[in-house]
């Protein structure tokens, strides 16, 4: 089974009804241009001009909450045809920034009464994934950058900082846990927030700890002493892991209570019971008002596509409905070949996941639950993306062959019994080879009081969750394009008219529907999603001489075309039957034929 | 509309009271037809003052209330109560919904919350509200009153096991009656049609997936989607006195499972109350509801701290060995409590016991300082208490006065947040 392809044409003035339906390859190039290294900037076939679009370009690192909030107002501020939205504000007061556009101008909008179909672009809903908001942007100004060419049918829908209190302290180094500011009681003690960590050596920086605790200790360091293991059985020093500080409530426990809050991408109701001992999930789903008006929004849109940047692994991760429901998530058909597309887009091979995690409260899992669409974490930043200079590091790491130090190491770790895993393998082999050791702190002891000593080291900021900035670029090199490819498969009846003949009082029409999108009618598990429908419309049931009023096929794949239909129908020279076509994830077509 | 308003007045009907009325926002204009029982028209800023005049007739309800009959009587306001509007008025109709109280009894102590029946069957109870026109929560929140200001008169069974009157209970504890849950008008009618908010009934977040296998219509397709809801759940969140919920209505009594924390439908109300906030939960007919009011207000928890054993500890050290009681068998909750020392003598520092030292003590538990604020005492303490020792120093600086004095003073106060409080003063033998 073949993935889908770009189907684009040469010229953006060519084939007008195409390109009406289609992004432009100029329009392609305008991304490639926009966010690859300066060596590809001629990528550009003479189509549309990246300098000559209205729209600011997001600039090359990363973003703060204020600088996303200037950009998306400039957004707005370009175009009538992109509005902001309205998801209300967050805890500690921030809006959350939110826009809508399509292709459509209000004043075609108003009194249209078109099927819109909405593609959802979220960034950063884990409150961690910087990258991932910066990819959000990227792939909306792709996409606005082309705005006249965008299917008049389509509706796209941005949220680019969805977790706004999270991302900013992300953002500003304080705390990268990913959660609100909702105070939470984590450890039942009836207060909160009175043992937080804190920057314990005066580095500026609150990075790991590890306290030992010989009895209910769950790791040791592995043979690589940078890295934490599972401890086994009889494996001695054993430590428990927590974020740098002291026990500010001298209760014998580091940082158990700490700035707490809500992470919103385990905070969805699907799976959420699951997930009982995942950070930040909240009193119960749903309690925070972000979450929800996003949720609302969501319901509001006829959703058929949600993209959300978020997580770490450097993958595709797909919704999973609820664990009862049968019903709901992609097709496999359709995972197949958008796992495809991601890997010929971004190069990152066999990074999707293909396995079906249980729901965990994520966003995704929740949207494919309640809506017939295909939704998927997208983690831009992982140990299989790149490295400096759009160099690929271990890109087959799972497979061997690299031959790298990091991985000759792990290979000791493993004939010693502590082998780090193929993550800590990779990241090892990111931070020796490509980032020179910079980015790491060792561990170092520091005094807890009372006679205890902790080891505080680990990763610093804008290394393993989020990239380098110099890294930023290349890590979210080919996802606009990913999010295009999505956009210009998804399903697209086209009702072709084969022949009309007249025969005395009768006319014989023979047509045909075609779905010419590079994703099958079926993208989602759901009973009858796929189902495409032909039938008259005006035409009375009396005078149809042969053929269905109503034809229903179980699906159509990509490029496939149903078998063809002919209807006789006994009308009067010079009038007009009406055909039409109808699927559930594709805008109704309709033809009329003059007899 | 037919179906709607035929669901709400057979809700009404089938209901002996109504107290809880959720309003709804601008989303059900068409809902509510403008001039229907002498409310404004629902559009526009008309739309506040539908909430402005709801308001007003509460807040003088809760006035005569308190004038006629000598209870503690106040009206917990919804306006403005989230998010600290520059404009209460309008932030009524804000996406988190608002929910307002009155309560009957006691500002201090444990508080059983009151939820008719009806609140919960009228699921687009802007149709309640405008066939009930507040006559049936005024009837039902006057004979609580009544009841309470003249016991026997009204009901002769309102009195508990020990004989205290509703009144008498009342000093101390408080009913809780939600009478109006204001909800925004930022989902609703905007959504698809076939989207629906969810039922009140299945909608609450506890166990949603499991609701929305058995009733996928009414989970809704999130917990709290349906604003009445999402307001309820906030307020019963932040109202930590609340010990107790008893659900009044027709097929209450058989429909929950008197006594268990289990076996609530997924989503329900009761379920929510049940597993999440540990809530005693209970029902009743409405015939039963004053003796069943006060018999969930006579069995909410209540805190004792009994038996002080004072021991010296060389020269400059005490310790004070007590027991901590939980009683009450219905409402109230598992919750855990705080034991507190003050110290008469203001330069005595205390500290918790660690659990070593407690190898002595019959029922040895464990304890964790809170900051020299407190210590929490975790799990029930209902069978013949717990006892707990504290230690009283000096810090090294500042040696204890009462050491080398003759007697030794603290007063200890147990708290819950579903309970009542209890305070001990102890002084120590010369």
């Amino acid at each position: 089974m073949n993935s889908f392809s770009l189907p684009l044409p040469r010229s953006m003035g060519a084939r007008k009804s195409r390109t009406r339906k289609l992004c432009g390859a100029a329009l392609l190039a305008s991304w490639l241009l926009g966010i690859a290294p300066e060596g590809r900037a001629q990528m550009g076939d003479g189509g549309l001009d990246p300098a000559a679009t209205s729209f600011q370009k997001p600039k090359r690192d990363y973003h703060d909450y204020q600088e996303i909030c200037l950009l998306v107002d400039a957004w707005v501020a370009a175009d009538p045809r992109v509005e902001s939205i309205d998801l209300g504000e967050s805890r500690e007061g921030r809006s959350v920034p939110a826009f809508r556009f399509s292709s459509r101008r209000p004043e075609e909008s108003s009194g249209l009464s078109i099927e819109t179909r909405t593609v959802l672009i979220v960034g950063g809903i884990d409150g961690r994934s910087q990258a991932g908001c910066e990819a959000a942007l990227w792939s909306a100004h792709g996409l606005l950058a082309g705005i006249d060419h965008l299917a008049s049918d389509l509706s796209f829908v941005v949220v680019p900082w969805a977790s706004p209190d999270a991302l900013s302290r992300t953002h500003e180094g304080i705390d990268w846990s990913g959660r609100s500011m909702a105070p939470t009681d984590d450890d039942g003690d009836g207060s909160f927030a009175e043992d937080g960590p804190d920057d314990l050596d005066g580095d500026g920086l609150i990075l790991d700890m590890a306290v030992p605790d010989p009895e209910h200790g769950k790791w040791c360091f592995a043979e690589d002493h940078r890295f934490l293991v599972p401890a086994r059985p009889g494996d001695a020093p054993r430590y428990t892991l927590t974020r740098e500080g002291r026990d500010d409530d001298r209760d014998g426990l580091f940082n158990e209570d700490g700035l707490g809050g809500v992470n919103f991408n385990a905070h969805f109701p699907v799976g959420w019971g699951s997930s009982a001992d995942a950070p930040g999930r909240g009193p119960w789903p749903m309690s925070e008002g972000v979450p929800r008006r996003f949720a609302d929004l969501a319901l509001r849109e006829n959703v058929v596509l949600c993209v959300s940047f978020a997580g770490a692994g450097g993958g595709v991760d797909f919704g999973r409905p609820s664990a009862d429901s049968v019903e709901g998530g992609a097709s496999s058909d359709a995972e197949h070949r958008i796992r495809l597309a991601f890997e010929r887009t971004t190069g990152r091979i066999g990074c999707s996941s293909n396995v079906a995690e249980p729901p965990s409260g994520r966003a995704v899992d929740w949207i494919v639950s309640v809506l017939p669409c295909v939704a998927m974490d997208v983690a831009v930043w992982g140990p299989a993306v790149v490295g400096v200079d759009g160099r690929p590091f271990a890109p087959r790491l799972h497979r061997g062959g690299t031959g790298s130090g990091a991985l000759d190491r792990s290979k000791e770790a493993l004939d010693a019994g502590r082998p780090l895993c193929d993550s800590d393998a990779a990241w090892a082999f990111w931070l020796d080879d490509i980032r020179g050791g910079a980015g790491f702190q060792d561990w170092h002891p520091v005094d807890l009081g009372q006679g205890r000593v902790g080891w505080v080291g680990g990763w610093e900021p804008r290394t393993r969750y989020n990239p380098p900035a110099d890294c930023l670029q290349g890590a979210i090199e080919g996802l606009p394009r990913f999010v295009y490819e999505l956009v210009a498969g998804l399903p697209r009846l086209e009702l072709e008219i084969l022949s009309v003949e007249r025969m005395g009082d009768l006319v014989q029409i023979d047509a045909r529907v075609t779905n010419r999108g590079g994703l099958g009618t079926d993208l989602t598990h759901r009973k009858g999603a796929g189902e495409v429908t032909v039938e008259l419309d005006r035409v009375d049931p009396a005078s149809l001489v042969a053929g269905s009023m109503s034809t229903r096929f179980q699906k159509l794949g990509p490029s496939e075309s149903s078998r063809t239909l002919r209807w006789m129908i006994q009308v009067k020279p010079g009038a007009t039957v009406r055909i039409r076509a109808r699927a559930a994830t594709s805008p109704m077509v309709i033809r009329e034929v003059r007899s | 509309m037919s179906s709607l308003r035929s669901g709400c007045r057979a809700a009404l009907e089938s209901a002996s009271v109504l107290v809880g009325v959720i309003l709804v926002g601008a989303s059900f204009a068409g809902v509510l037809p403008g001039g229907a029982g002498g409310l404004p028209t629902w559009a526009g800023e008309a739309r506040d003052g539908v909430a402005l005049e709801l308001d007003a007739r509460w807040r003088s309800f809760a006035a005569d209330l308190a004038s006629a009959s000598g209870c503690d009587v106040t009206y917990q306001s919804p306006l403005g109560q989230s998010l600290g509007t520059k404009d209460p008025q309008r932030r009524l109709w804000d996406d988190h919904g608002t929910v307002g109280i009155l309560r009957i009894g006691s500002a201090a102590g444990p508080a059983v919350l009151v939820m008719p029946d009806g609140f919960l069957s009228c699921a687009e109870a802007s149709e309640a509200y405008q066939l009930s026109g507040l006559r049936e929560p005024r009837r039902f929140a006057q004979e609580l009153v009544e009841a309470a200001a003249f016991p026997g008169r009204v009901s002769a069974d309102a009195s508990d096991a020990s004989g205290r009157t509703l009144a008498e209970l009342l000093q101390t504890r408080a009913i809780l009656l939600p009478v109006c849950v204001a909800a925004g008008d930022s989902g609703a009618a905007k959504r698809k049609p076939g989207l629906r908010v969810g039922d009140p009934r299945r909608n609450f977040p506890v166990r949603w997936e499991e609701a929305v296998r058995k009733a996928p219509e009414m989970a809704g397709p999130y917990p709290g989607s349906h604003p009445g809801v999402r307001a309820l759940t906030a307020w019963l969140n932040t109202t930590p006195e609340c010990a107790g919920l008893l659900v009044v209505g027709p097929g209450s009594e058989s429909r929950i499972p008197v006594g268990t924390q289990q076996g609530f439908a997924a989503g329900s109300l009761e379920a929510f109350c049940s597993e999440v906030l540990r809530f005693g939960v209970q029902g009743c007919t409405a015939e039963q509801s004053l003796e069943a009011i006060t018999r969930g207000l006579s069995a909410c928890a209540e805190l004792a701290i009994e038996s002080p054993v004072w021991t010296r500890l060389g020269s400059t050290n005490w310790s004070l060995e007590v027991t901590v009681t939980r009683r009450g068998m219905g409402p109230g909750g598992d919750g855990a409590v705080l034991l507190n020392a003050s110290p008469i003598d203001s330069e005595l520092r205390w500290t918790a016991a660690a659990a070593e030292n407690l190898e002595s003590v019959e029922h040895p538990m464990e304890l964790l300082p809170l900051r020299n604020q407190g210590v929490l005492l975790e799990g029930a303490q209902r069978q013949g208490g717990r006892r707990v020792r504290l230690f009283f120093s000096g810090s090294p600086g500042s040696p204890v006065k009462a050491s080398t004095a003759a007697m030794l003073m603290v007063e200890l106060k147990a708290t819950s947040p579903q309970a009542q409080h209890a305070t001990l003063r102890a002084s120590s033998p010369r």
